[in-house]
């Protein structure tokens, strides 16, 4: 009895692709049941039976529940609505087509209809465009390249008639303007003359060169489109469909009643409905209009107007918010939703139905801790587990405890709500009934939908699922009580916090998903983030205070307590736990925390668990590693601790040098959740004996502390003072040296606050284990609050010339800008709370804005790299094929199993173990010529330096270094070898991977904890770089103009001098600068300026008086070569009188400008400076764009030179230069904000947007030219828009990447889903070929 | 020899300039022995440390200073912790022969009185 083998069943029918197409008249009707011509919906019988021939008419289904469809005879539920159609009486313009009509028009002969290309060139683009396979890329840039041409042939090849402009004029109106290239031809004046003649002045103000093309010209237009021409404008499909005449609306489909339901309301007489039906009536009725004033012969005008209305009316249908509607229109509210509305946006039916659906089998309740729980657990209320089932088959191994299930019925937890039988003949609910005799009335093979109970596989999940560690699988565990419990350690993946979160829970309902969620997506499993393979479920908060309590060297036990904390980490109940031997056997026997904590790793000497780690702790300094007094440097020796106390760094998320880690890496993921699980025990559990508390005598500063921080604020505010009372420096830069140190301040505060506090001080416990809270947070609560920065400056003014009335106007002293002196114990004096709220309203601000930034470029990030996928040759591929990737991450490894800082393997760590493991004393160590033989042999007999395609050549080389640098036994160095060949191998990155994802979600997660910090100096003060969010942003946009353009420049040679004088040829210098002063010299025969240079200032530029004459002339565009005559250190600038304004006023404006006028430096470049590094190298930083201007300066190491503006790097450097620049820039952004993310992720981002030759960003536009897929564009942004677009083309989506499978609802090429199952197709009978029907007689009659 | 050692100074206190009796061994009992391996706190039989006022009991975890290939000569640090009380005792490699990594050693102090 057991469960059939998953087949795939749906073989022979299966969506292959959607296409797209324009429909033409003929098609609605063909597709539609009825016309429809009444106007009226419903018939005035009070019975509310809809108009026959109305919208509403049953024929096109129905929308209730006692009505019945008038075609098919179907319910509700059964009919899929019918459509019909709606003749117009006029043609008009389809609005989403409005856009292509008009470029069409743009390159057809407005008399003839023929294309305005040169025969040449025609031929050129139609053997082109004659391509059926061409990509849909190549079509769009094949279009847009063929409307620029033909929009500059004026005069039609065939014809000769002139063509000029057309434009949209007006609301879904065109005009041609037909002699705008033939201005004053004779045409032209006869047509003006006819016309003043004809009209006598009436219409003065209309021109009568310029043609409106209406509707019905543009279609007959359309009609004269040769069939050669039409496939120039890239129009239509294979299939034939899609004329240009389509494009104009002449009848209108009129969807099934389904989709707009009539809604009779029980209140208010009369019914609701649809905005839909409402437009299509209102059609109908204006199209009976039209009719009648046709027939009547109405003016003109009228028929006109009825035209325009009906031609709005048509596009209100179809999109109601478009822009330039009629006052009228702009003025209600509510426009309706026409079907561009129900497609788009987040509630459309693309993101909102078709991407992402409701689901069945959930739950979703408040979270809370249990450090009780395993890791692999999650506590689900009893609540919960009786509504949520999973279909069990009856079986023979599970028939007696099934019928217990049964017999429990609904009501009692471990019970059962439906049964169904085998034949699928009924379903039960077991509520009601006799349920002792459905159990014995259980077959093998039938279906009970149990309770969900422990050990079930559950999924979890909190939004929002920024990446993939926000979905895992845990193992359900019934508990009493209403909330959703899991062990603190698992918080970091989720986010999670206990104020009050929800997480989502749900229960896979087939075996395969349950097996499928349990090898891919088992927490225990994703203890690590693929982000850069640090552990990111590990010990938190009160997990680490507990350990670094039990761990410190002080803390000894009596005999009583050992045992009872060893109890602690007994993982069941039947578990044995050794309690090791006294490390103090006289004077008393005692046990020391370190002895004790070491339980967790191997409980019992029966444990194969061997540990081994030497790792710096959070605190650790200095070089004497573990003999230093504060006890930091953690070893462990064969799962026993040595020395150190743990802390953040040994047992906390985000690091490698992690007992858990290396548990991970060498004994497997059960150890490490085991182990995990017993410190969370332990830790809790002796915390809670222990206790840990805070009190006021915590942040009650001695006054020994407050004595020194009082000199700390004083010598803080001297220095302050100082630096504001030096003339020479510029606002600027004293604002930076300011802020600086008055920031100092609290950080030395902090330092101090450490040094005073007594050790058994709580917060100074939870900030040293790093289990809450930082030095500054104590120094902020015992010592000084500290600067408050607003935007990365001191607070600027609120008030005139003050940032608070309460102070002096121009008081630029610490306490006038926000420095704020008090600690929150000894309490903050109203101005500095003023200045603390502002600083904390920034903090809200900041994080508010960067949710929903960060969230948006998530959100384009996976949109644009969600079908990238590793495939078996290990290249990366996206859903059409197109190589991104040759070799994922150029070493084809995978990020989530590095050990090392973007490397397989930590040497060090591998050493370490085999040393522990064997130490062999009595092997003598080998020569380097013993270690080659070694080397050799054992990558002869692995055949790992044979394959080429390892791409392992790195590796090797750092692997054959280390060896070569230590010293090894014999033993030793083979374990090492196949150690570290084996880690290498299992590294590899697995087929079929989504790495395009992974990557995404690298960057996009990381974002949403970038802080505040958004300034960070350059190098030296007052060379701003932006950061954090903004800064990503920029580089994933691929935006032309950064916010902080700065070029760093190398020098040829590491010299000072050359460094001064490279700066100044770069720096913008100004006359201003370079002279003492500008005299305006008036003598009775001659006029002129005379501009004094300082022969000292010149000097300091590297600048003479010719070479400022010089650019004088070029910047201020002086044509005569005499206009500056140089005499020693003075110009003389004689103005001349110009055909515009006399000499004086030339004179009065040059004295103006002069000052300003710039004598040198490079283009582009606004400032440079010049920066000396600690190791005597030079550098100069430059702001500005021009970096083709500085690499080709004189003195500039170009080789060397970089700048962080990608755009400049791909128009100097080439395509290659600006990938690896992107991936410097997010490594750069990432890394300084403390974030680490696996070069491999950004290689591929960057690869992304490089891989068409220019930089693509991620936004629309770049997304637009890297996807061919419509559904995919469609579902990201623009959507009609692309639809639009799509449909034009005659676009066929097959149906290939993530967003179009989902869509389809068909398993996306990814993962699991990247290959299928080839069956051997069953050897049929012979097939026999029948003659057909009629085939004889035609037979007959063709003789 | 340079020792550098640990103690839990609370339950026995020592000054600077107080003398001691140290001594190492690998098993407390009085014959010799090796002790079995599990320890039992039920074993009241006579031992070394009944003539001792501190006894610790740790683990030599490293060996530092043994890579260059003659052993006979070199400087060698042995590193023992008691239960993360540590200690360091380098010393000529001759006088840490019975020195071995993974060895358990008990540590016996007695003061002195003059």
């Amino acid at each position: 009895m057991v469960k059939e083998q998953f087949r795939e069943n749906r073989n022979c029918y299966r969506v292959a692709s959607v296409r797209f197409s324009v429909g033409s008249a003929e098609d609605t009707a063909r597709q539609g049941h009825l016309r429809v011509v009444a106007k009226h919906l419903y018939q005035q019988d009070g019975l509310r039976t809809p108009v026959s021939h109305g919208v509403l008419d049953r024929r096109m289904g129905t929308c209730g529940k006692d009505s019945k469809c008038a075609t098919c005879g179907k319910g509700l539920q059964d009919c899929v609505g019918h459509f019909g159609y709606l003749d117009l009486e006029l043609p008009v313009f389809h609005c989403g087509y409005f856009g292509m009509t008009l470029n069409i028009l743009q390159c057809i002969c407005k008399e003839c209809g023929s294309l305005l290309l040169k025969p040449e060139d025609k031929e050129h683009w139609r053997v082109k465009s004659s391509n059926a396979s061409l990509p849909y890329l190549a079509k769009k840039a094949m279009r847009k390249k063929i409307i620029t041409l033909a929009k500059k042939m004026h005069i039609c090849a065939y014809c000769g008639a002139p063509n000029g402009v057309v434009k949209k004029c007006g609301m879904l109106k065109i005009a041609h303007d037909k002699y705008r290239y033939a201005k004053n031809g004779e045409e032209v004046k006869n047509l003006g003359q006819e016309f003043e003649k004809a009209t006598v002045g009436k219409f003065s103000q209309l021109d009568p060169t310029i043609d409106v093309l209406t509707p019905l010209v543009v279609k007959s237009l359309f009609e004269r489109i040769s069939m050669s021409d039409a496939s120039l404008l890239l129009m239509g499909s294979d299939s034939g469909s899609g004329a240009p005449a389509d494009l104009i609306l002449t009848r209108i489909p009129v969807p099934p009643i389904c989709i707009r339901p009539s809604v009779v309301s029980e209140l208010k007489a009369g019914t609701t409905e649809d905005d839909i039906t409402m437009k299509l009536s209102e059609i109908c009725f204006l199209n009976e209009v039209l009719t009648k004033h046709r027939e009547s012969g109405a003016k003109v005008e009228m028929i006109a107007e009825d035209w325009d209305f009906i031609q709005m009316q048509c596009a209100l249908v179809i999109n109601s918010e478009m822009s330039g509607l009629p006052a009228q229109h702009m003025g209600k509210k509510k426009t309706g939703r026409g079907f561009v509305q129900r497609l788009k946006g987040k509630q459309g039916r693309f993101r909102g139905n078709l991407s992402g659906k409701r689901v069945d089998f959930s739950g979703r309740s408040v979270i809370s801790p249990d450090p009780n729980l395993r890791i692999q657990q999650v506590g689900v209320p009893v609540h919960m587990a009786r509504i949520l089932t999973y279909p069990e088959r009856v079986t023979p191994h599970n028939i007696e405890w099934l019928r217990k299930r049964v017999r429990n019925g609904p009501d009692v937890h471990p019970g059962a709500n439906f049964i169904e039988s085998k034949d699928k003949s009924f379903r039960k609910f077991l509520k009601y009934g006799d349920r002792d005799r459905i159990a014995a009335e259980l077959k093998y093979g039938d279906i009970v939908e149990r309770h969900a109970c422990d050990e079930d596989i559950v999924l979890f999940n909190r939004q929002p699922s920024l990446h993939r560690l926000s979905i895992m699988c845990h193992k359900a565990k019934i508990v009493q009580g209403r909330t959703l419990r899991f062990n603190e350690c698992v918080c970091a993946p989720y986010n999670a916090d206990f104020d009050g979160d929800e997480m989502n829970l749900h229960l896979p309902q087939t075996e395969e998903a349950k097996a499928e969620a349990l090898t891919l997506m088992a927490n225990e499993v994703n203890l690590v983030t693929p982000r850069n393979g640090e552990l990111i479920i590990s010990a938190t908060q009160d997990f680490l205070t507990g350990a670094y309590l039990l761990t410190n060297k002080n803390v000894f036990f009596s005999k009583l307590e050992a045992a009872r904390i060893i109890c602690w980490a007994a993982a069941d109940k039947f578990e044995y736990v050794e309690l090791p031997p006294p490390c103090i056997f006289k004077p008393m026997q005692l046990w020391s925390g370190k002895q004790l904590i070491s339980v967790i790793f191997r409980p019992n000497s029966n444990s194969k668990i061997m540990l081994n780690m030497r790792a710096k702790g959070k605190n650790h300094s200095g070089s004497k590693e573990e003999m230093d007094v504060n006890d930091t440097f953690v070893v462990v020796h064969n799962s026993e601790l040595m020395a150190g106390a743990l802390d953040k760094a040994t047992l906390g998320s985000g690091a490698k040098a992690n007992v858990f880690y290396v548990l991970l890496k060498d004994w497997g993921k059960d150890a490490a959740c085991l182990a995990m699980y017993r410190l969370s025990r332990i830790t809790s559990n002796y915390l809670m004996n222990r206790g840990f508390s805070i009190g006021i005598g915590d942040v009650t500063p001695g006054t020994r502390l407050i004595e020194a921080k009082k000199q700390l604020v004083m010598s803080g505010y001297n220095k302050c003072f100082e630096m504001l009372s030096k003339p020479s420096e510029t606002l600027e830069s004293s604002e930076g040296a300011v802020l600086k140190a008055l920031s100092d301040i609290r950080d030395s505060a902090g330092k101090l606050c450490v040094q005073e506090l007594y050790k058994t001080n709580t917060p100074l416990i939870m900030a040293q284990s790093g289990s809450k809270g930082s030095y500054i947070n104590i120094s902020q609560m015992i010592a000084c609050v500290g600067q408050q920065a607003l935007n990365g400056k001191r607070v600027s003014e609120g008030f005139f010339m003050r940032s608070l009335p309460h102070f002096r106007r121009n008081d630029r002293g610490p306490e006038a800008k926000g420095f704020v002196a008090n600690s929150f114990f000894s309490g903050l004096t109203p101005t500095e709370f003023f200045f603390h709220a502002m600083g904390g309203r920034e903090g809200l601000v900041d994080t508010a804005v960067k949710t929903a930034e960060t969230g948006y470029m998530q959100r384009r990030l996976v949109k644009a790299l969600e079908d990238l996928c590793c495939n078996y040759d290990m290249s990366v591929r996206n859903a059409e094929g197109h190589v991104i990737q040759l070799c994922y991450g150029m070493d084809g490894l995978d990020p989530m199993l590095m050990e090392g800082k973007d490397k397989p393997v930590d040497f060090d760590r591998a050493y370490l173990n085999v040393r522990a493991k064997y130490p062999s004393r009595s092997e003598p160590y080998l020569s380097s010529a013993e270690k080659d033989t070694h080397y050799s042999t054992i990558a002869v007999e692995l055949k790992y330096a044979t394959d080429e395609r390892l791409c392992c050549q790195e590796f090797e080389a750092d692997m054959k270094d280390y060896v070569s640098k230590n010293v090894f036994r014999s033993q030793q160095l083979v374990s090492f070898l196949r150690d570290c060949w084996e880690k290498y191998f299992r590294s590899r990155m697995e087929p079929a991977t989504a790495v395009g994802a992974l990557a995404a979600q690298s960057i996009g997660e990381p974002g949403t904890q970038m802080t505040l910090k958004t300034f960070h100096f350059a190098g030296v003060a007052s060379m701003n770089i932006t950061l954090g969010v903004p800064r990503i942003k920029e580089i994933i946009n691929a935006a032309k103009n950064i916010s902080t353009p700065i070029i760093e420049a190398r020098l040829v040679a590491e010299d000072p001098e050359l460094g001064v004088r490279v700066k100044n040829q770069l720096q913008k210098t100004t006359l201003k600068e370079v002279c003492d002063r500008i005299e305006e010299i008036l003598l009775p025969n001659d006029f002129f300026l005379l501009v004094h240079l300082s022969r000292k200032k010149l000097e300091k530029k590297h600048l003479t008086p010719d070479q400022v004459s010089q650019a004088l002339m070029k910047n201020l565009k002086f044509k005569q070569h005499d206009a500056i005559r140089v005499i020693d250190n003075l110009l003389c600038i004689f103005p001349m009188d110009t055909a515009k304004s006399s000499s004086y006023f030339v004179a009065q404006n040059l004295l103006r400008i002069l000052p300003k006028t710039q004598v040198s430096g490079t283009p582009g470049i606004n400032r440079a400076i010049v920066s000396s590094n600690a190791d005597n190298t030079y550098k100069i930083l430059a702001e500005g764009e021009n970096f083709r201007g500085v690499l080709t300066s004189r003195g500039v190491a170009f080789a060397k030179s970089t700048t962080n503006n990608i755009a400049q790097i791909q128009n100097v450097l080439g395509i290659e230069a600006a990938r690896s620049s992107i991936i410097r820039e997010i490594q750069y952004t990432m890394e300084s904000h403390g974030m680490s993310v696996d070069k491999r992720h950004l290689t591929l981002v960057a690869d992304l947007m490089t891989c068409r030759g220019e930089v693509l960003g991620i936004t629309r536009h770049g997304l637009a030219k890297m996807k061919e897929s419509v559904l995919m564009l469609a579902s990201f942004e623009k959507t009609a828009d692309h639809l639009f677009e799509a449909a034009y083309h005659g676009q066929k989506d097959v149906i290939a990447g993530v967003s179009e499978s989902i869509i389809m609802g068909l398993p996306a090429a990814l993962g699991t889903g990247c290959m299928e199952i080839m069956e051997k197709p069953t050897p049929s009978k012979v097939l026999v070929e029948r003659p057909m029907i009629f085939e004889s007689v035609c037979r007959r009659l063709e003789r | 020899m340079e020792l550098i050692l640990d103690i839990n100074s609370w339950i026995y206190p020592m000054e600077l300039g107080d003398k001691f009796r140290l001594v190492l061994a690998t098993t407390l009992r009085e014959d010799g022995y090796a002790e079995s391996n599990e320890w039992s706190p039920l074993d009241t039989g006579p031992s070394r440390a009944d003539s001792f006022e501190y006894v610790m009991y740790g683990k030599i975890y490293r060996i530092e200073g043994d890579e260059s290939s003659d052993s006979t000569t070199s400087r060698l640090s042995a590193y023992v912790s008691f239960g993360g009380l540590l200690m360091r005792l380098q010393g000529d490699a001759n006088n840490l022969h019975g020195f071995e990594v993974d060895r358990h050693i008990y540590l016996l102090m007695k003061k002195l009185a003059f």
